[in-house]
């Protein structure tokens, strides 16, 4: 037997197709195929199979179950996700002859992952008169696994979110309260003259996505405020009213502020869902909890990273709320692999 | 006990092509070929009719050749001189027509039928994959591309030839770390100062406020009449798909198809759909390679407009 030529997808992502197929040239007469793989492993869909009659468990292909007696293929994907970033999998295909002969086909590919750590975070933070409030949280954070990964930084005291995402979402709402916008329904559609082209679909689904989002409260506002919110949107002439709005400011913020865009994607692999975070120092804070979440290209979630940071407030007057930036510094230890 | 999938025997494109076979059955078909269409979602199927001179000829006044999945006659040769007919077919009742009495001496006909195929027919046929993520070297990314046919009972079927052209599947390959490194520094300290004056308008801190428009000014003046603007034409020439192809290698089979953006978000493509395509046959079933992004390269072309486009 003579493998013509083979193929197995070198690496994937947990739950990411994997293909693999064989073509070969053979004088004797094939019995059959079997077909091994790791338990995590499952296998998706027979190329070049004739029915749905290959038992998932036996995973025995006989000869006359094959469309054409030399080429053979399968999808297979792992259902795990492991703690290593990257697991070099082996999968068996065997090839049975009448002849008593076997042929053993070993098939390698690397299950790969991102991995997120905290390299570098505040041991306790103090706040005091001439503290620099820009300056108060610093993390480092790496990344040390393969493939991208999408994060989305919160901060939480008492499991009460107190971060919001210094991101288009929340710029365009703060122009619209400072407009009072919500409280006198008056929406103003800002022209844009400039003749830059963005995606008018793109942003036409942007602006609905961020209305869905205020009607499911997930915006950090005044209770009064959330109120007179969910009143307008649900009065549909007022819902598009402030969807247009919405659109016409995105616009605008988007071509004044390409920083937005270039800070999104700190290094290669790693790319910040909403932009900066900063949180909310209110009285009598005495630690926070600040949640890295993050999930890969095709959205497999991973463990969060976590870090619960004692804060003292020793100011003279700590009556006002302010917001205190969450400052990151990204790191990237991506490893070569062959 | 579960049963492992496999796909449906070529499904309907194959059983429409059988459809079309057997009601054509008086006149003993033999299909030479079947060539599916993965871009355009077509089908041709080439056929040899006999239809046999003198009594019988009278006997059947009409071919009829149903059309299924809009199936229709696009050439017909006489079998023995290859030469192309002009005959007249029309429809009727889900049939191309046309008369006998119209046809030469021969016996022989070579017809060939155009139809369409659905997206889920073509998911039965063939599968074509690559991977989300690249393998990052530090010149280069690199994605596999694999594509295969699922099923090659449909040579059983027919008992000739198939082909499917241009199996098509889209790299998503990304770009925004290039563009964000390739910025010229100068440029990127005038949208940072550009930044921090928009904010510091927001906050009403006077003090900010000034020493944020001040640093504006002092950059704007240093590098002339720059303006966002004109960052984002010169952004839009560069990532034009005739420039970015220059960064793509691709290994045989396979042979690049279309280039395009995708904007997401807002003005500067995230990535680049590059599709790419190769063709499957009986003599090769399935094919791999390698699309590799020279982005290095990519970068260092970036930087050079940037310089030159703010000149």
């Amino acid at each position: 037997m003579r493998v013509v030529s083979e193929f197995v997808a070198p690496w994937a992502l947990p739950n990411e197709e994997i293909p693999v197929h064989l073509t070969w040239e053979s004088t004797d007469t094939l019995s059959g195929i079997k077909l091994s793989v790791p338990e995590e492993f499952r296998v998706r869909e027979i190329f070049n199979v004739k029915r749905d009659n290959i038992d998932n468990e036996e995973r025995y292909i006989p000869a006359s179950e094959l469309s054409t007696q030399s080429y053979f293929g399968f999808l297979v994907t792992c259902t795990k996700i492991y703690d290593d970033f990257l697991v070099e999998k082996e999968m068996v295909v065997s090839f049975l002859f009448d002849n008593g002969q076997i042929e053993r086909r070993v098939l390698r590919t690397k299950i790969v992952r991102p991995l997120i750590k905290l390299h570098k975070k505040p041991e306790k933070v103090e706040i005091n008169d001439s503290s620099n409030l820009k300056k108060l949280f610093n993390f480092g954070v790496t990344h040390s696994g393969l493939g991208r990964a999408q994060v989305n930084l919160v901060v939480s005291r008492k499991g009460v979110a107190v971060s919001h995402m210094d991101s288009l979402y929340f710029k365009i709402l703060e122009e619209l309260i400072k407009e009072n916008a919500f409280i006198q329904s008056k929406y103003d559609i800002v022209i844009d003259e400039k003749d830059v082209e963005i995606d008018s679909q793109w942003l036409h689904d942007e602006s609905e996505r961020m209305v869905e989002k205020l009607q499911q409260g997930e915006f950090p506002l005044e209770r009064e405020l959330e109120e007179r919110v969910l009143e307008i949107l649900k009065d549909e002439s007022l819902k598009s009213r402030l969807t247009g709005a919405i659109y016409s400011r995105m616009r605008r913020i988007l071509i004044s502020r390409i920083l937005y865009y270039l800070d999104k994607y700190p290094n290669e692999d790693i790319e910040l869902a909403y932009g900066n975070v900063k949180t909310m120092i209110e009285p009598d804070i005495k630690e926070l909890h600040f949640i890295f979440k993050y999930v890969d290209s095709i959205g497999n979630e991973y463990p969060d990273v976590e870090a619960l940071i004692e804060v003292n407030d020793i100011r003279k007057d700590k009556s006002k709320i302010f917001e205190a930036p969450v400052n990151v510094e990204w790191k990237s230890e991506v490893l070569e692999f062959s | 006990m579960d049963k492992i999938p496999s796909a449906r025997s070529g499904g309907e494109v194959v059983e429409t092509a059988l459809k079309i076979v057997e009601r054509l059955g008086p006149y003993r078909p033999e299909v030479k070929s079947m060539t599916v269409d993965y871009v355009n979602r077509t089908s041709v199927l080439k056929l040899l009719l006999t239809i046999p001179e003198g009594v019988k000829r009278i006997v059947r006044s009409k071919i009829e050749i149903p059309a299924y999945n809009d199936y229709s006659v696009y050439e017909i040769f006489e079998g023995d001189s290859l030469n192309r007919l002009n005959l007249n077919w029309r429809l009727e009742d889900g049939k191309w027509v046309t008369n006998v009495s119209k046809l030469p001496k021969s016996e022989k006909y070579f017809v060939i039928l155009h139809g369409k195929v659905s997206e889920d027919a073509l998911n039965e046929i063939v599968g074509v994959y690559c991977p989300e993520d690249p393998k990052r070297e530090q010149d280069r990314d690199r994605y596999w591309i694999q594509s295969g046919i699922k099923d090659m009972s449909i040579l059983e079927k027919i008992y000739s030839e198939l082909s499917i052209e241009k199996v098509a599947v889209d790299v998503k390959v990304g770009v925004e770390r290039q563009f964000a490194t390739s910025i010229p520094k100068d440029m990127r300290a005038l949208l940072e100062a550009r930044a921090r004056a928009d904010a510091a308008m927001e906050t009403a801190d006077r003090q900010e406020l000034f020493k944020g428009w001040l640093r504006y000014k002092s950059i704007r003046r240093q590098m002339g009449q720059v303006t966002t603007d004109q960052l984002l034409q010169v952004a839009k020439k560069v990532l034009s798909p005739e420039l970015f192809l220059l960064f793509i290698t691709i290994d045989s089979p396979f042979s690049l198809g279309s280039v395009t953006r995708n904007f997401q978000p807002g003005l500067i493509p995230s990535n680049i759909i590059v599709n790419v395509h190769t063709d499957l046959n009986f003599q090769r079933p399935a094919a791999q390679g390698n699309l590799t992004f020279l982005k290095e390269k990519f970068a260092n072309r970036l930087s050079t407009e940037f310089t030159e486009g703010s000149q």
